[in-house]
This record gives C-alpha cells, structure tokens and sequence, in this order.
C-alpha cells in the first residue's frame, strides 16, 4: 500500500503526540523533581534519608530532619553565613555532597 | 497504469508544484514540523535560563523531554518500583515510548520529523551547501576534501556506523549498574541545553565535533554516535513502513541518493530499510520520476 508522504508525516506527529497526551490525560506525567505527577510538592522525608534531593534547601533539611543549619555548616566546613536558603547542590564542595550528607544524618 | 509496470520510457516525471503551491511541499511540512520542536525546547532553555533554577522553581528542565533519558532510567525505574536515575522523570519515559512506537509502526520517524539535533544539524549543513555556492574559494576547499564525490575518509563511513551501537550498549548497561546517567557527560544534546552553565565538558567537545563536522557530513552525529537512533534504528526494522525504489521506474538519476542525510546508497537498493534511514523522504521528494520512488506498507519483515 502507498502512503503519501504528507499522510506519513501527519500520521508520525499524530502517533508521536498522541502517546504523550494520552500518557498526560491519565496523569502519567511529571516533568520535575520538585512536584509528583499530580502536581503535589515533594518533601523530604524525616524516615528515608534518600529522598533528600540537590535542589531542596538547607532549611527544608534542618526543618525535617530537626539539626541547627549552623551544625550542618561547620560539619562541612562550609562558611557560616550561608543562607539557609540554599540548595544544597549549590554547596558542593571537596567537603559537601548529598551522599555525604544523608550518610551523616543517617548515622547521626 | 499501476507504477510496478511503468518501464522508463513510460514513467512521466512527476509535475511539479508552481508559485505558492510550491511552497506547500513536503520538505517544507517537514522542516515546520522540526523547527516547531525545536522552538519547543529552546522556550524552556530560554525560561529556565531567565527564571533561574531556584528551589522553590518548578518550571521544567528541557532535559525532562529527552527522550534517551527515559531508555537510561527505564531499568532503575522497573528494578526499584519507581525510582528515576537523577535528571530524569516520568516525562522521559513517556517520550521515550513514544520514539519507540512511533519507530515500531513507522520507521525512525521520530529522528527525521521531530529530534531537534537533527534539525540542527540539517541546517548546519543547508548552510554550507549554501557557502558553497556562493564562496568560490570555500567551495574548493571542500570539493579538496573528497574522492570522486565522496569524502576522503569514506572508507570509515561503514565502521563508523557502528560505534553508535557501543555507545547505546554502554549508556544503557552504565545507568542500569550504577544508577546514574554515565553518557550525560559525554552527551552533546545535554551539553547543548546547559549551554549558559558555561561548563567544559566532554559532551561540548562532542556537541563542537557534531557541528562543525556538520559542515562536511550530514548528520554525522546521527550516523555514528547517537545511541537513540541506534535503538530507534534497530526497532524501525520490525515496522511495516519500507520505501520502495521501482528499477523498472527509475532512471538511475541518483537524485535520491544526493538528497539522502544518512548518505544511504538510495539508487541502488529496491527496498530501504536501513537502520540508517531517518524516514525524512527527501529521496521520495527528490525523485522526478512518477511511481519510481514511494513509501509503502505492508506485512513487517516480508512485504518487500
Ligand atoms: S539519530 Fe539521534 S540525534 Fe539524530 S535524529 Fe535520531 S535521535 Fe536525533
Ligand atoms: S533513504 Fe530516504 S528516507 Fe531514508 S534517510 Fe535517506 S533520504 Fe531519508
């Protein structure tokens, strides 16, 4: 069977777009981190160390996980007046990762 | 007259198009379409870039529709009930399927109508075949690069073709073992959208490469490195779509072949289903003989 190119073309973008609203309409979609698929904010939880995000602040981890911002600053060496609304992989350093900072809530 | 048997001196040569219908061409339709995903990226390159990427910002990463994303954090995503390797999101499993179905059912149509790293590259070349016209001492220098119309490391051209295979194999199994994008480094897409990062990495020495190689060679990054077309490529094989090249039609013009971006050797085959072909049809726009060169569909593996 002969397919007209524009007829292909027109049944590529029809395919291609189709798959990904249907994927929306059934609320199969989220394009950040920061919210789930149905647009709720994520929040790092106090049980599970891995769900400490680079982008979260280090408010959000000092609320959450109850330790003074100044604590998490001279553990890590970093300077003491950093805002603590920064993100956290805004500070990494030789002296500051995520992965060094779950292993040190988890342990604390 | 059905087109199987038109012999050469029956076939016309397909009327063309004047005036404003001329515009209303399937090159056309199909550059739109490319230039329409492409604006679609860089408005959220351009908004991430004047928003900042602050915590409390949600608006998305234009790496969230990457759709090789998606293949890198397909395994993490399986093995651990939902987790996604960092950078990516459901959004990029989501496109990921769609290049998928989209290759099963109709070819790698996704890297001729829609990837804006082929487009890129498309253009890149456009210009340099425009120089060519019009700079005298550029066209010679390119035409000193290439043996009887050929590239001077032509020979390579078939090994090369290969390497897009390793790199898949490698990105694939490296984000699966380790659980974290190991080609994003090395990957020219990713350094292309985080550009204002400003960030030397392995992946602008590629995305340089891919550019300025785009000048000599269409497409070079799609011949031989890009993992997704390989995977696109490789699924396209079990599509029903094939494009069919009538000897009895043809002429042996070798248009086709000139306007192929994958350097695919049009004018010789009878049945294209390369796992190079991007399914763009420029071959079938660039024949001038009636039924000579046409899409087709017909029974997955068999109907040639
Ligand atoms: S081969 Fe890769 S870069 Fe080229 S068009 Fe396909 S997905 Fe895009
Ligand atoms: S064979 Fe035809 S459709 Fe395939 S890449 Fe070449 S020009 Fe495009």
């Amino acid at each position: 069977m002969k397919i007209n190119p524009f007829v292909y073309g027109v049944i590529v973008l029809t395919v291609f777009l189709g798959i990904i609203f249907s994927a929306q309409g059934l609320g199969f979609w989220s394009t950040s981190g920061k919210v789930d698929s149905s647009g709720q904010a994520i929040q790092p939880s106090a049980a599970d160390v891995n769900t400490i995000k680079g982008w979260m602040t280090l408010e959000q981890v000092s609320t959450t996980f109850n330790v003074p911002v100044s604590e998490i600053l001279s553990v890590f060496d970093l300077p003491a007046d950093t805002p603590a609304s920064t993100a956290l992989k805004d500070l990494e350093s030789d002296t500051f990762d995520i992965t060094a900072l779950r292993t040190w809530l988890s342990e604390r | 007259m059905n087109a199987q048997t038109l012999s050469v001196s029956q076939s016309r040569i397909k009327p063309r198009s004047k005036g404003i219908r001329a515009l209303w061409s399937h090159h056309i339709f199909r550059r739109v379409v490319q230039l329409i995903f492409a604006s679609f990226i860089l408005y959220f390159v351009m908004v991430r870039v004047i928003a900042g990427e602050s915590a409390t910002s949600t608006v998305a990463s234009a790496e969230a529709f990457c759709p090789f994303g998606g293949l890198e954090t397909l395994y993490q995503y399986f093995a651990s009930g939902g987790a996604f390797v960092s950078h990516t999101h459901l959004s990029n499993l989501v496109i990921a399927a769609a290049v998928l179905i989209t290759a099963l059912l109709l070819r790698s149509a996704f890297c001729g109508w829609i990837c804006p790293l082929g487009f890129i590259q498309d253009m890149i070349h456009s210009f340099s075949a425009w120089m060519q016209k019009r700079f005298v001492p550029f066209r010679k220098f390119m035409r000193s690069l290439t043996q009887r119309g050929k590239p001077a490391w032509n020979f390579l051209d078939q090994y090369l073709r290969l390497v897009k295979y390793g790199v898949l194999i490698w990105s694939i199994t490296g984000a699966a073992i380790y659980g974290v994008m190991v080609f994003r480094d090395y990957d020219p897409w990713s350094a292309l959208i985080n550009i204002t990062e400003w960030i030397l990495t392995p992946g602008l020495i590629v995305l340089a490469l891919t550019l300025i190689g785009s000048l000599f060679v269409e497409r070079p990054w799609c011949r031989y490195a890009c993992p997704l077309g390989a995977a696109s490529g490789l699924l396209g094989k079990l599509s029903p779509v094939y494009l069919k090249r009538e000897a009895d039609a043809c002429t042996t013009c070798k248009l086709c072949t000139k306007a192929c971006p994958m350097g695919l050797q049009v004018h010789t085959a009878t049945t294209i289903t390369s796992v190079d072909c991007v399914s763009c049809l420029e071959c079938v726009d660039a024949c001038p003989r009636e039924g000579a060169m046409e899409v087709k569909a017909g029974i997955p593996l068999l109907a040639k």
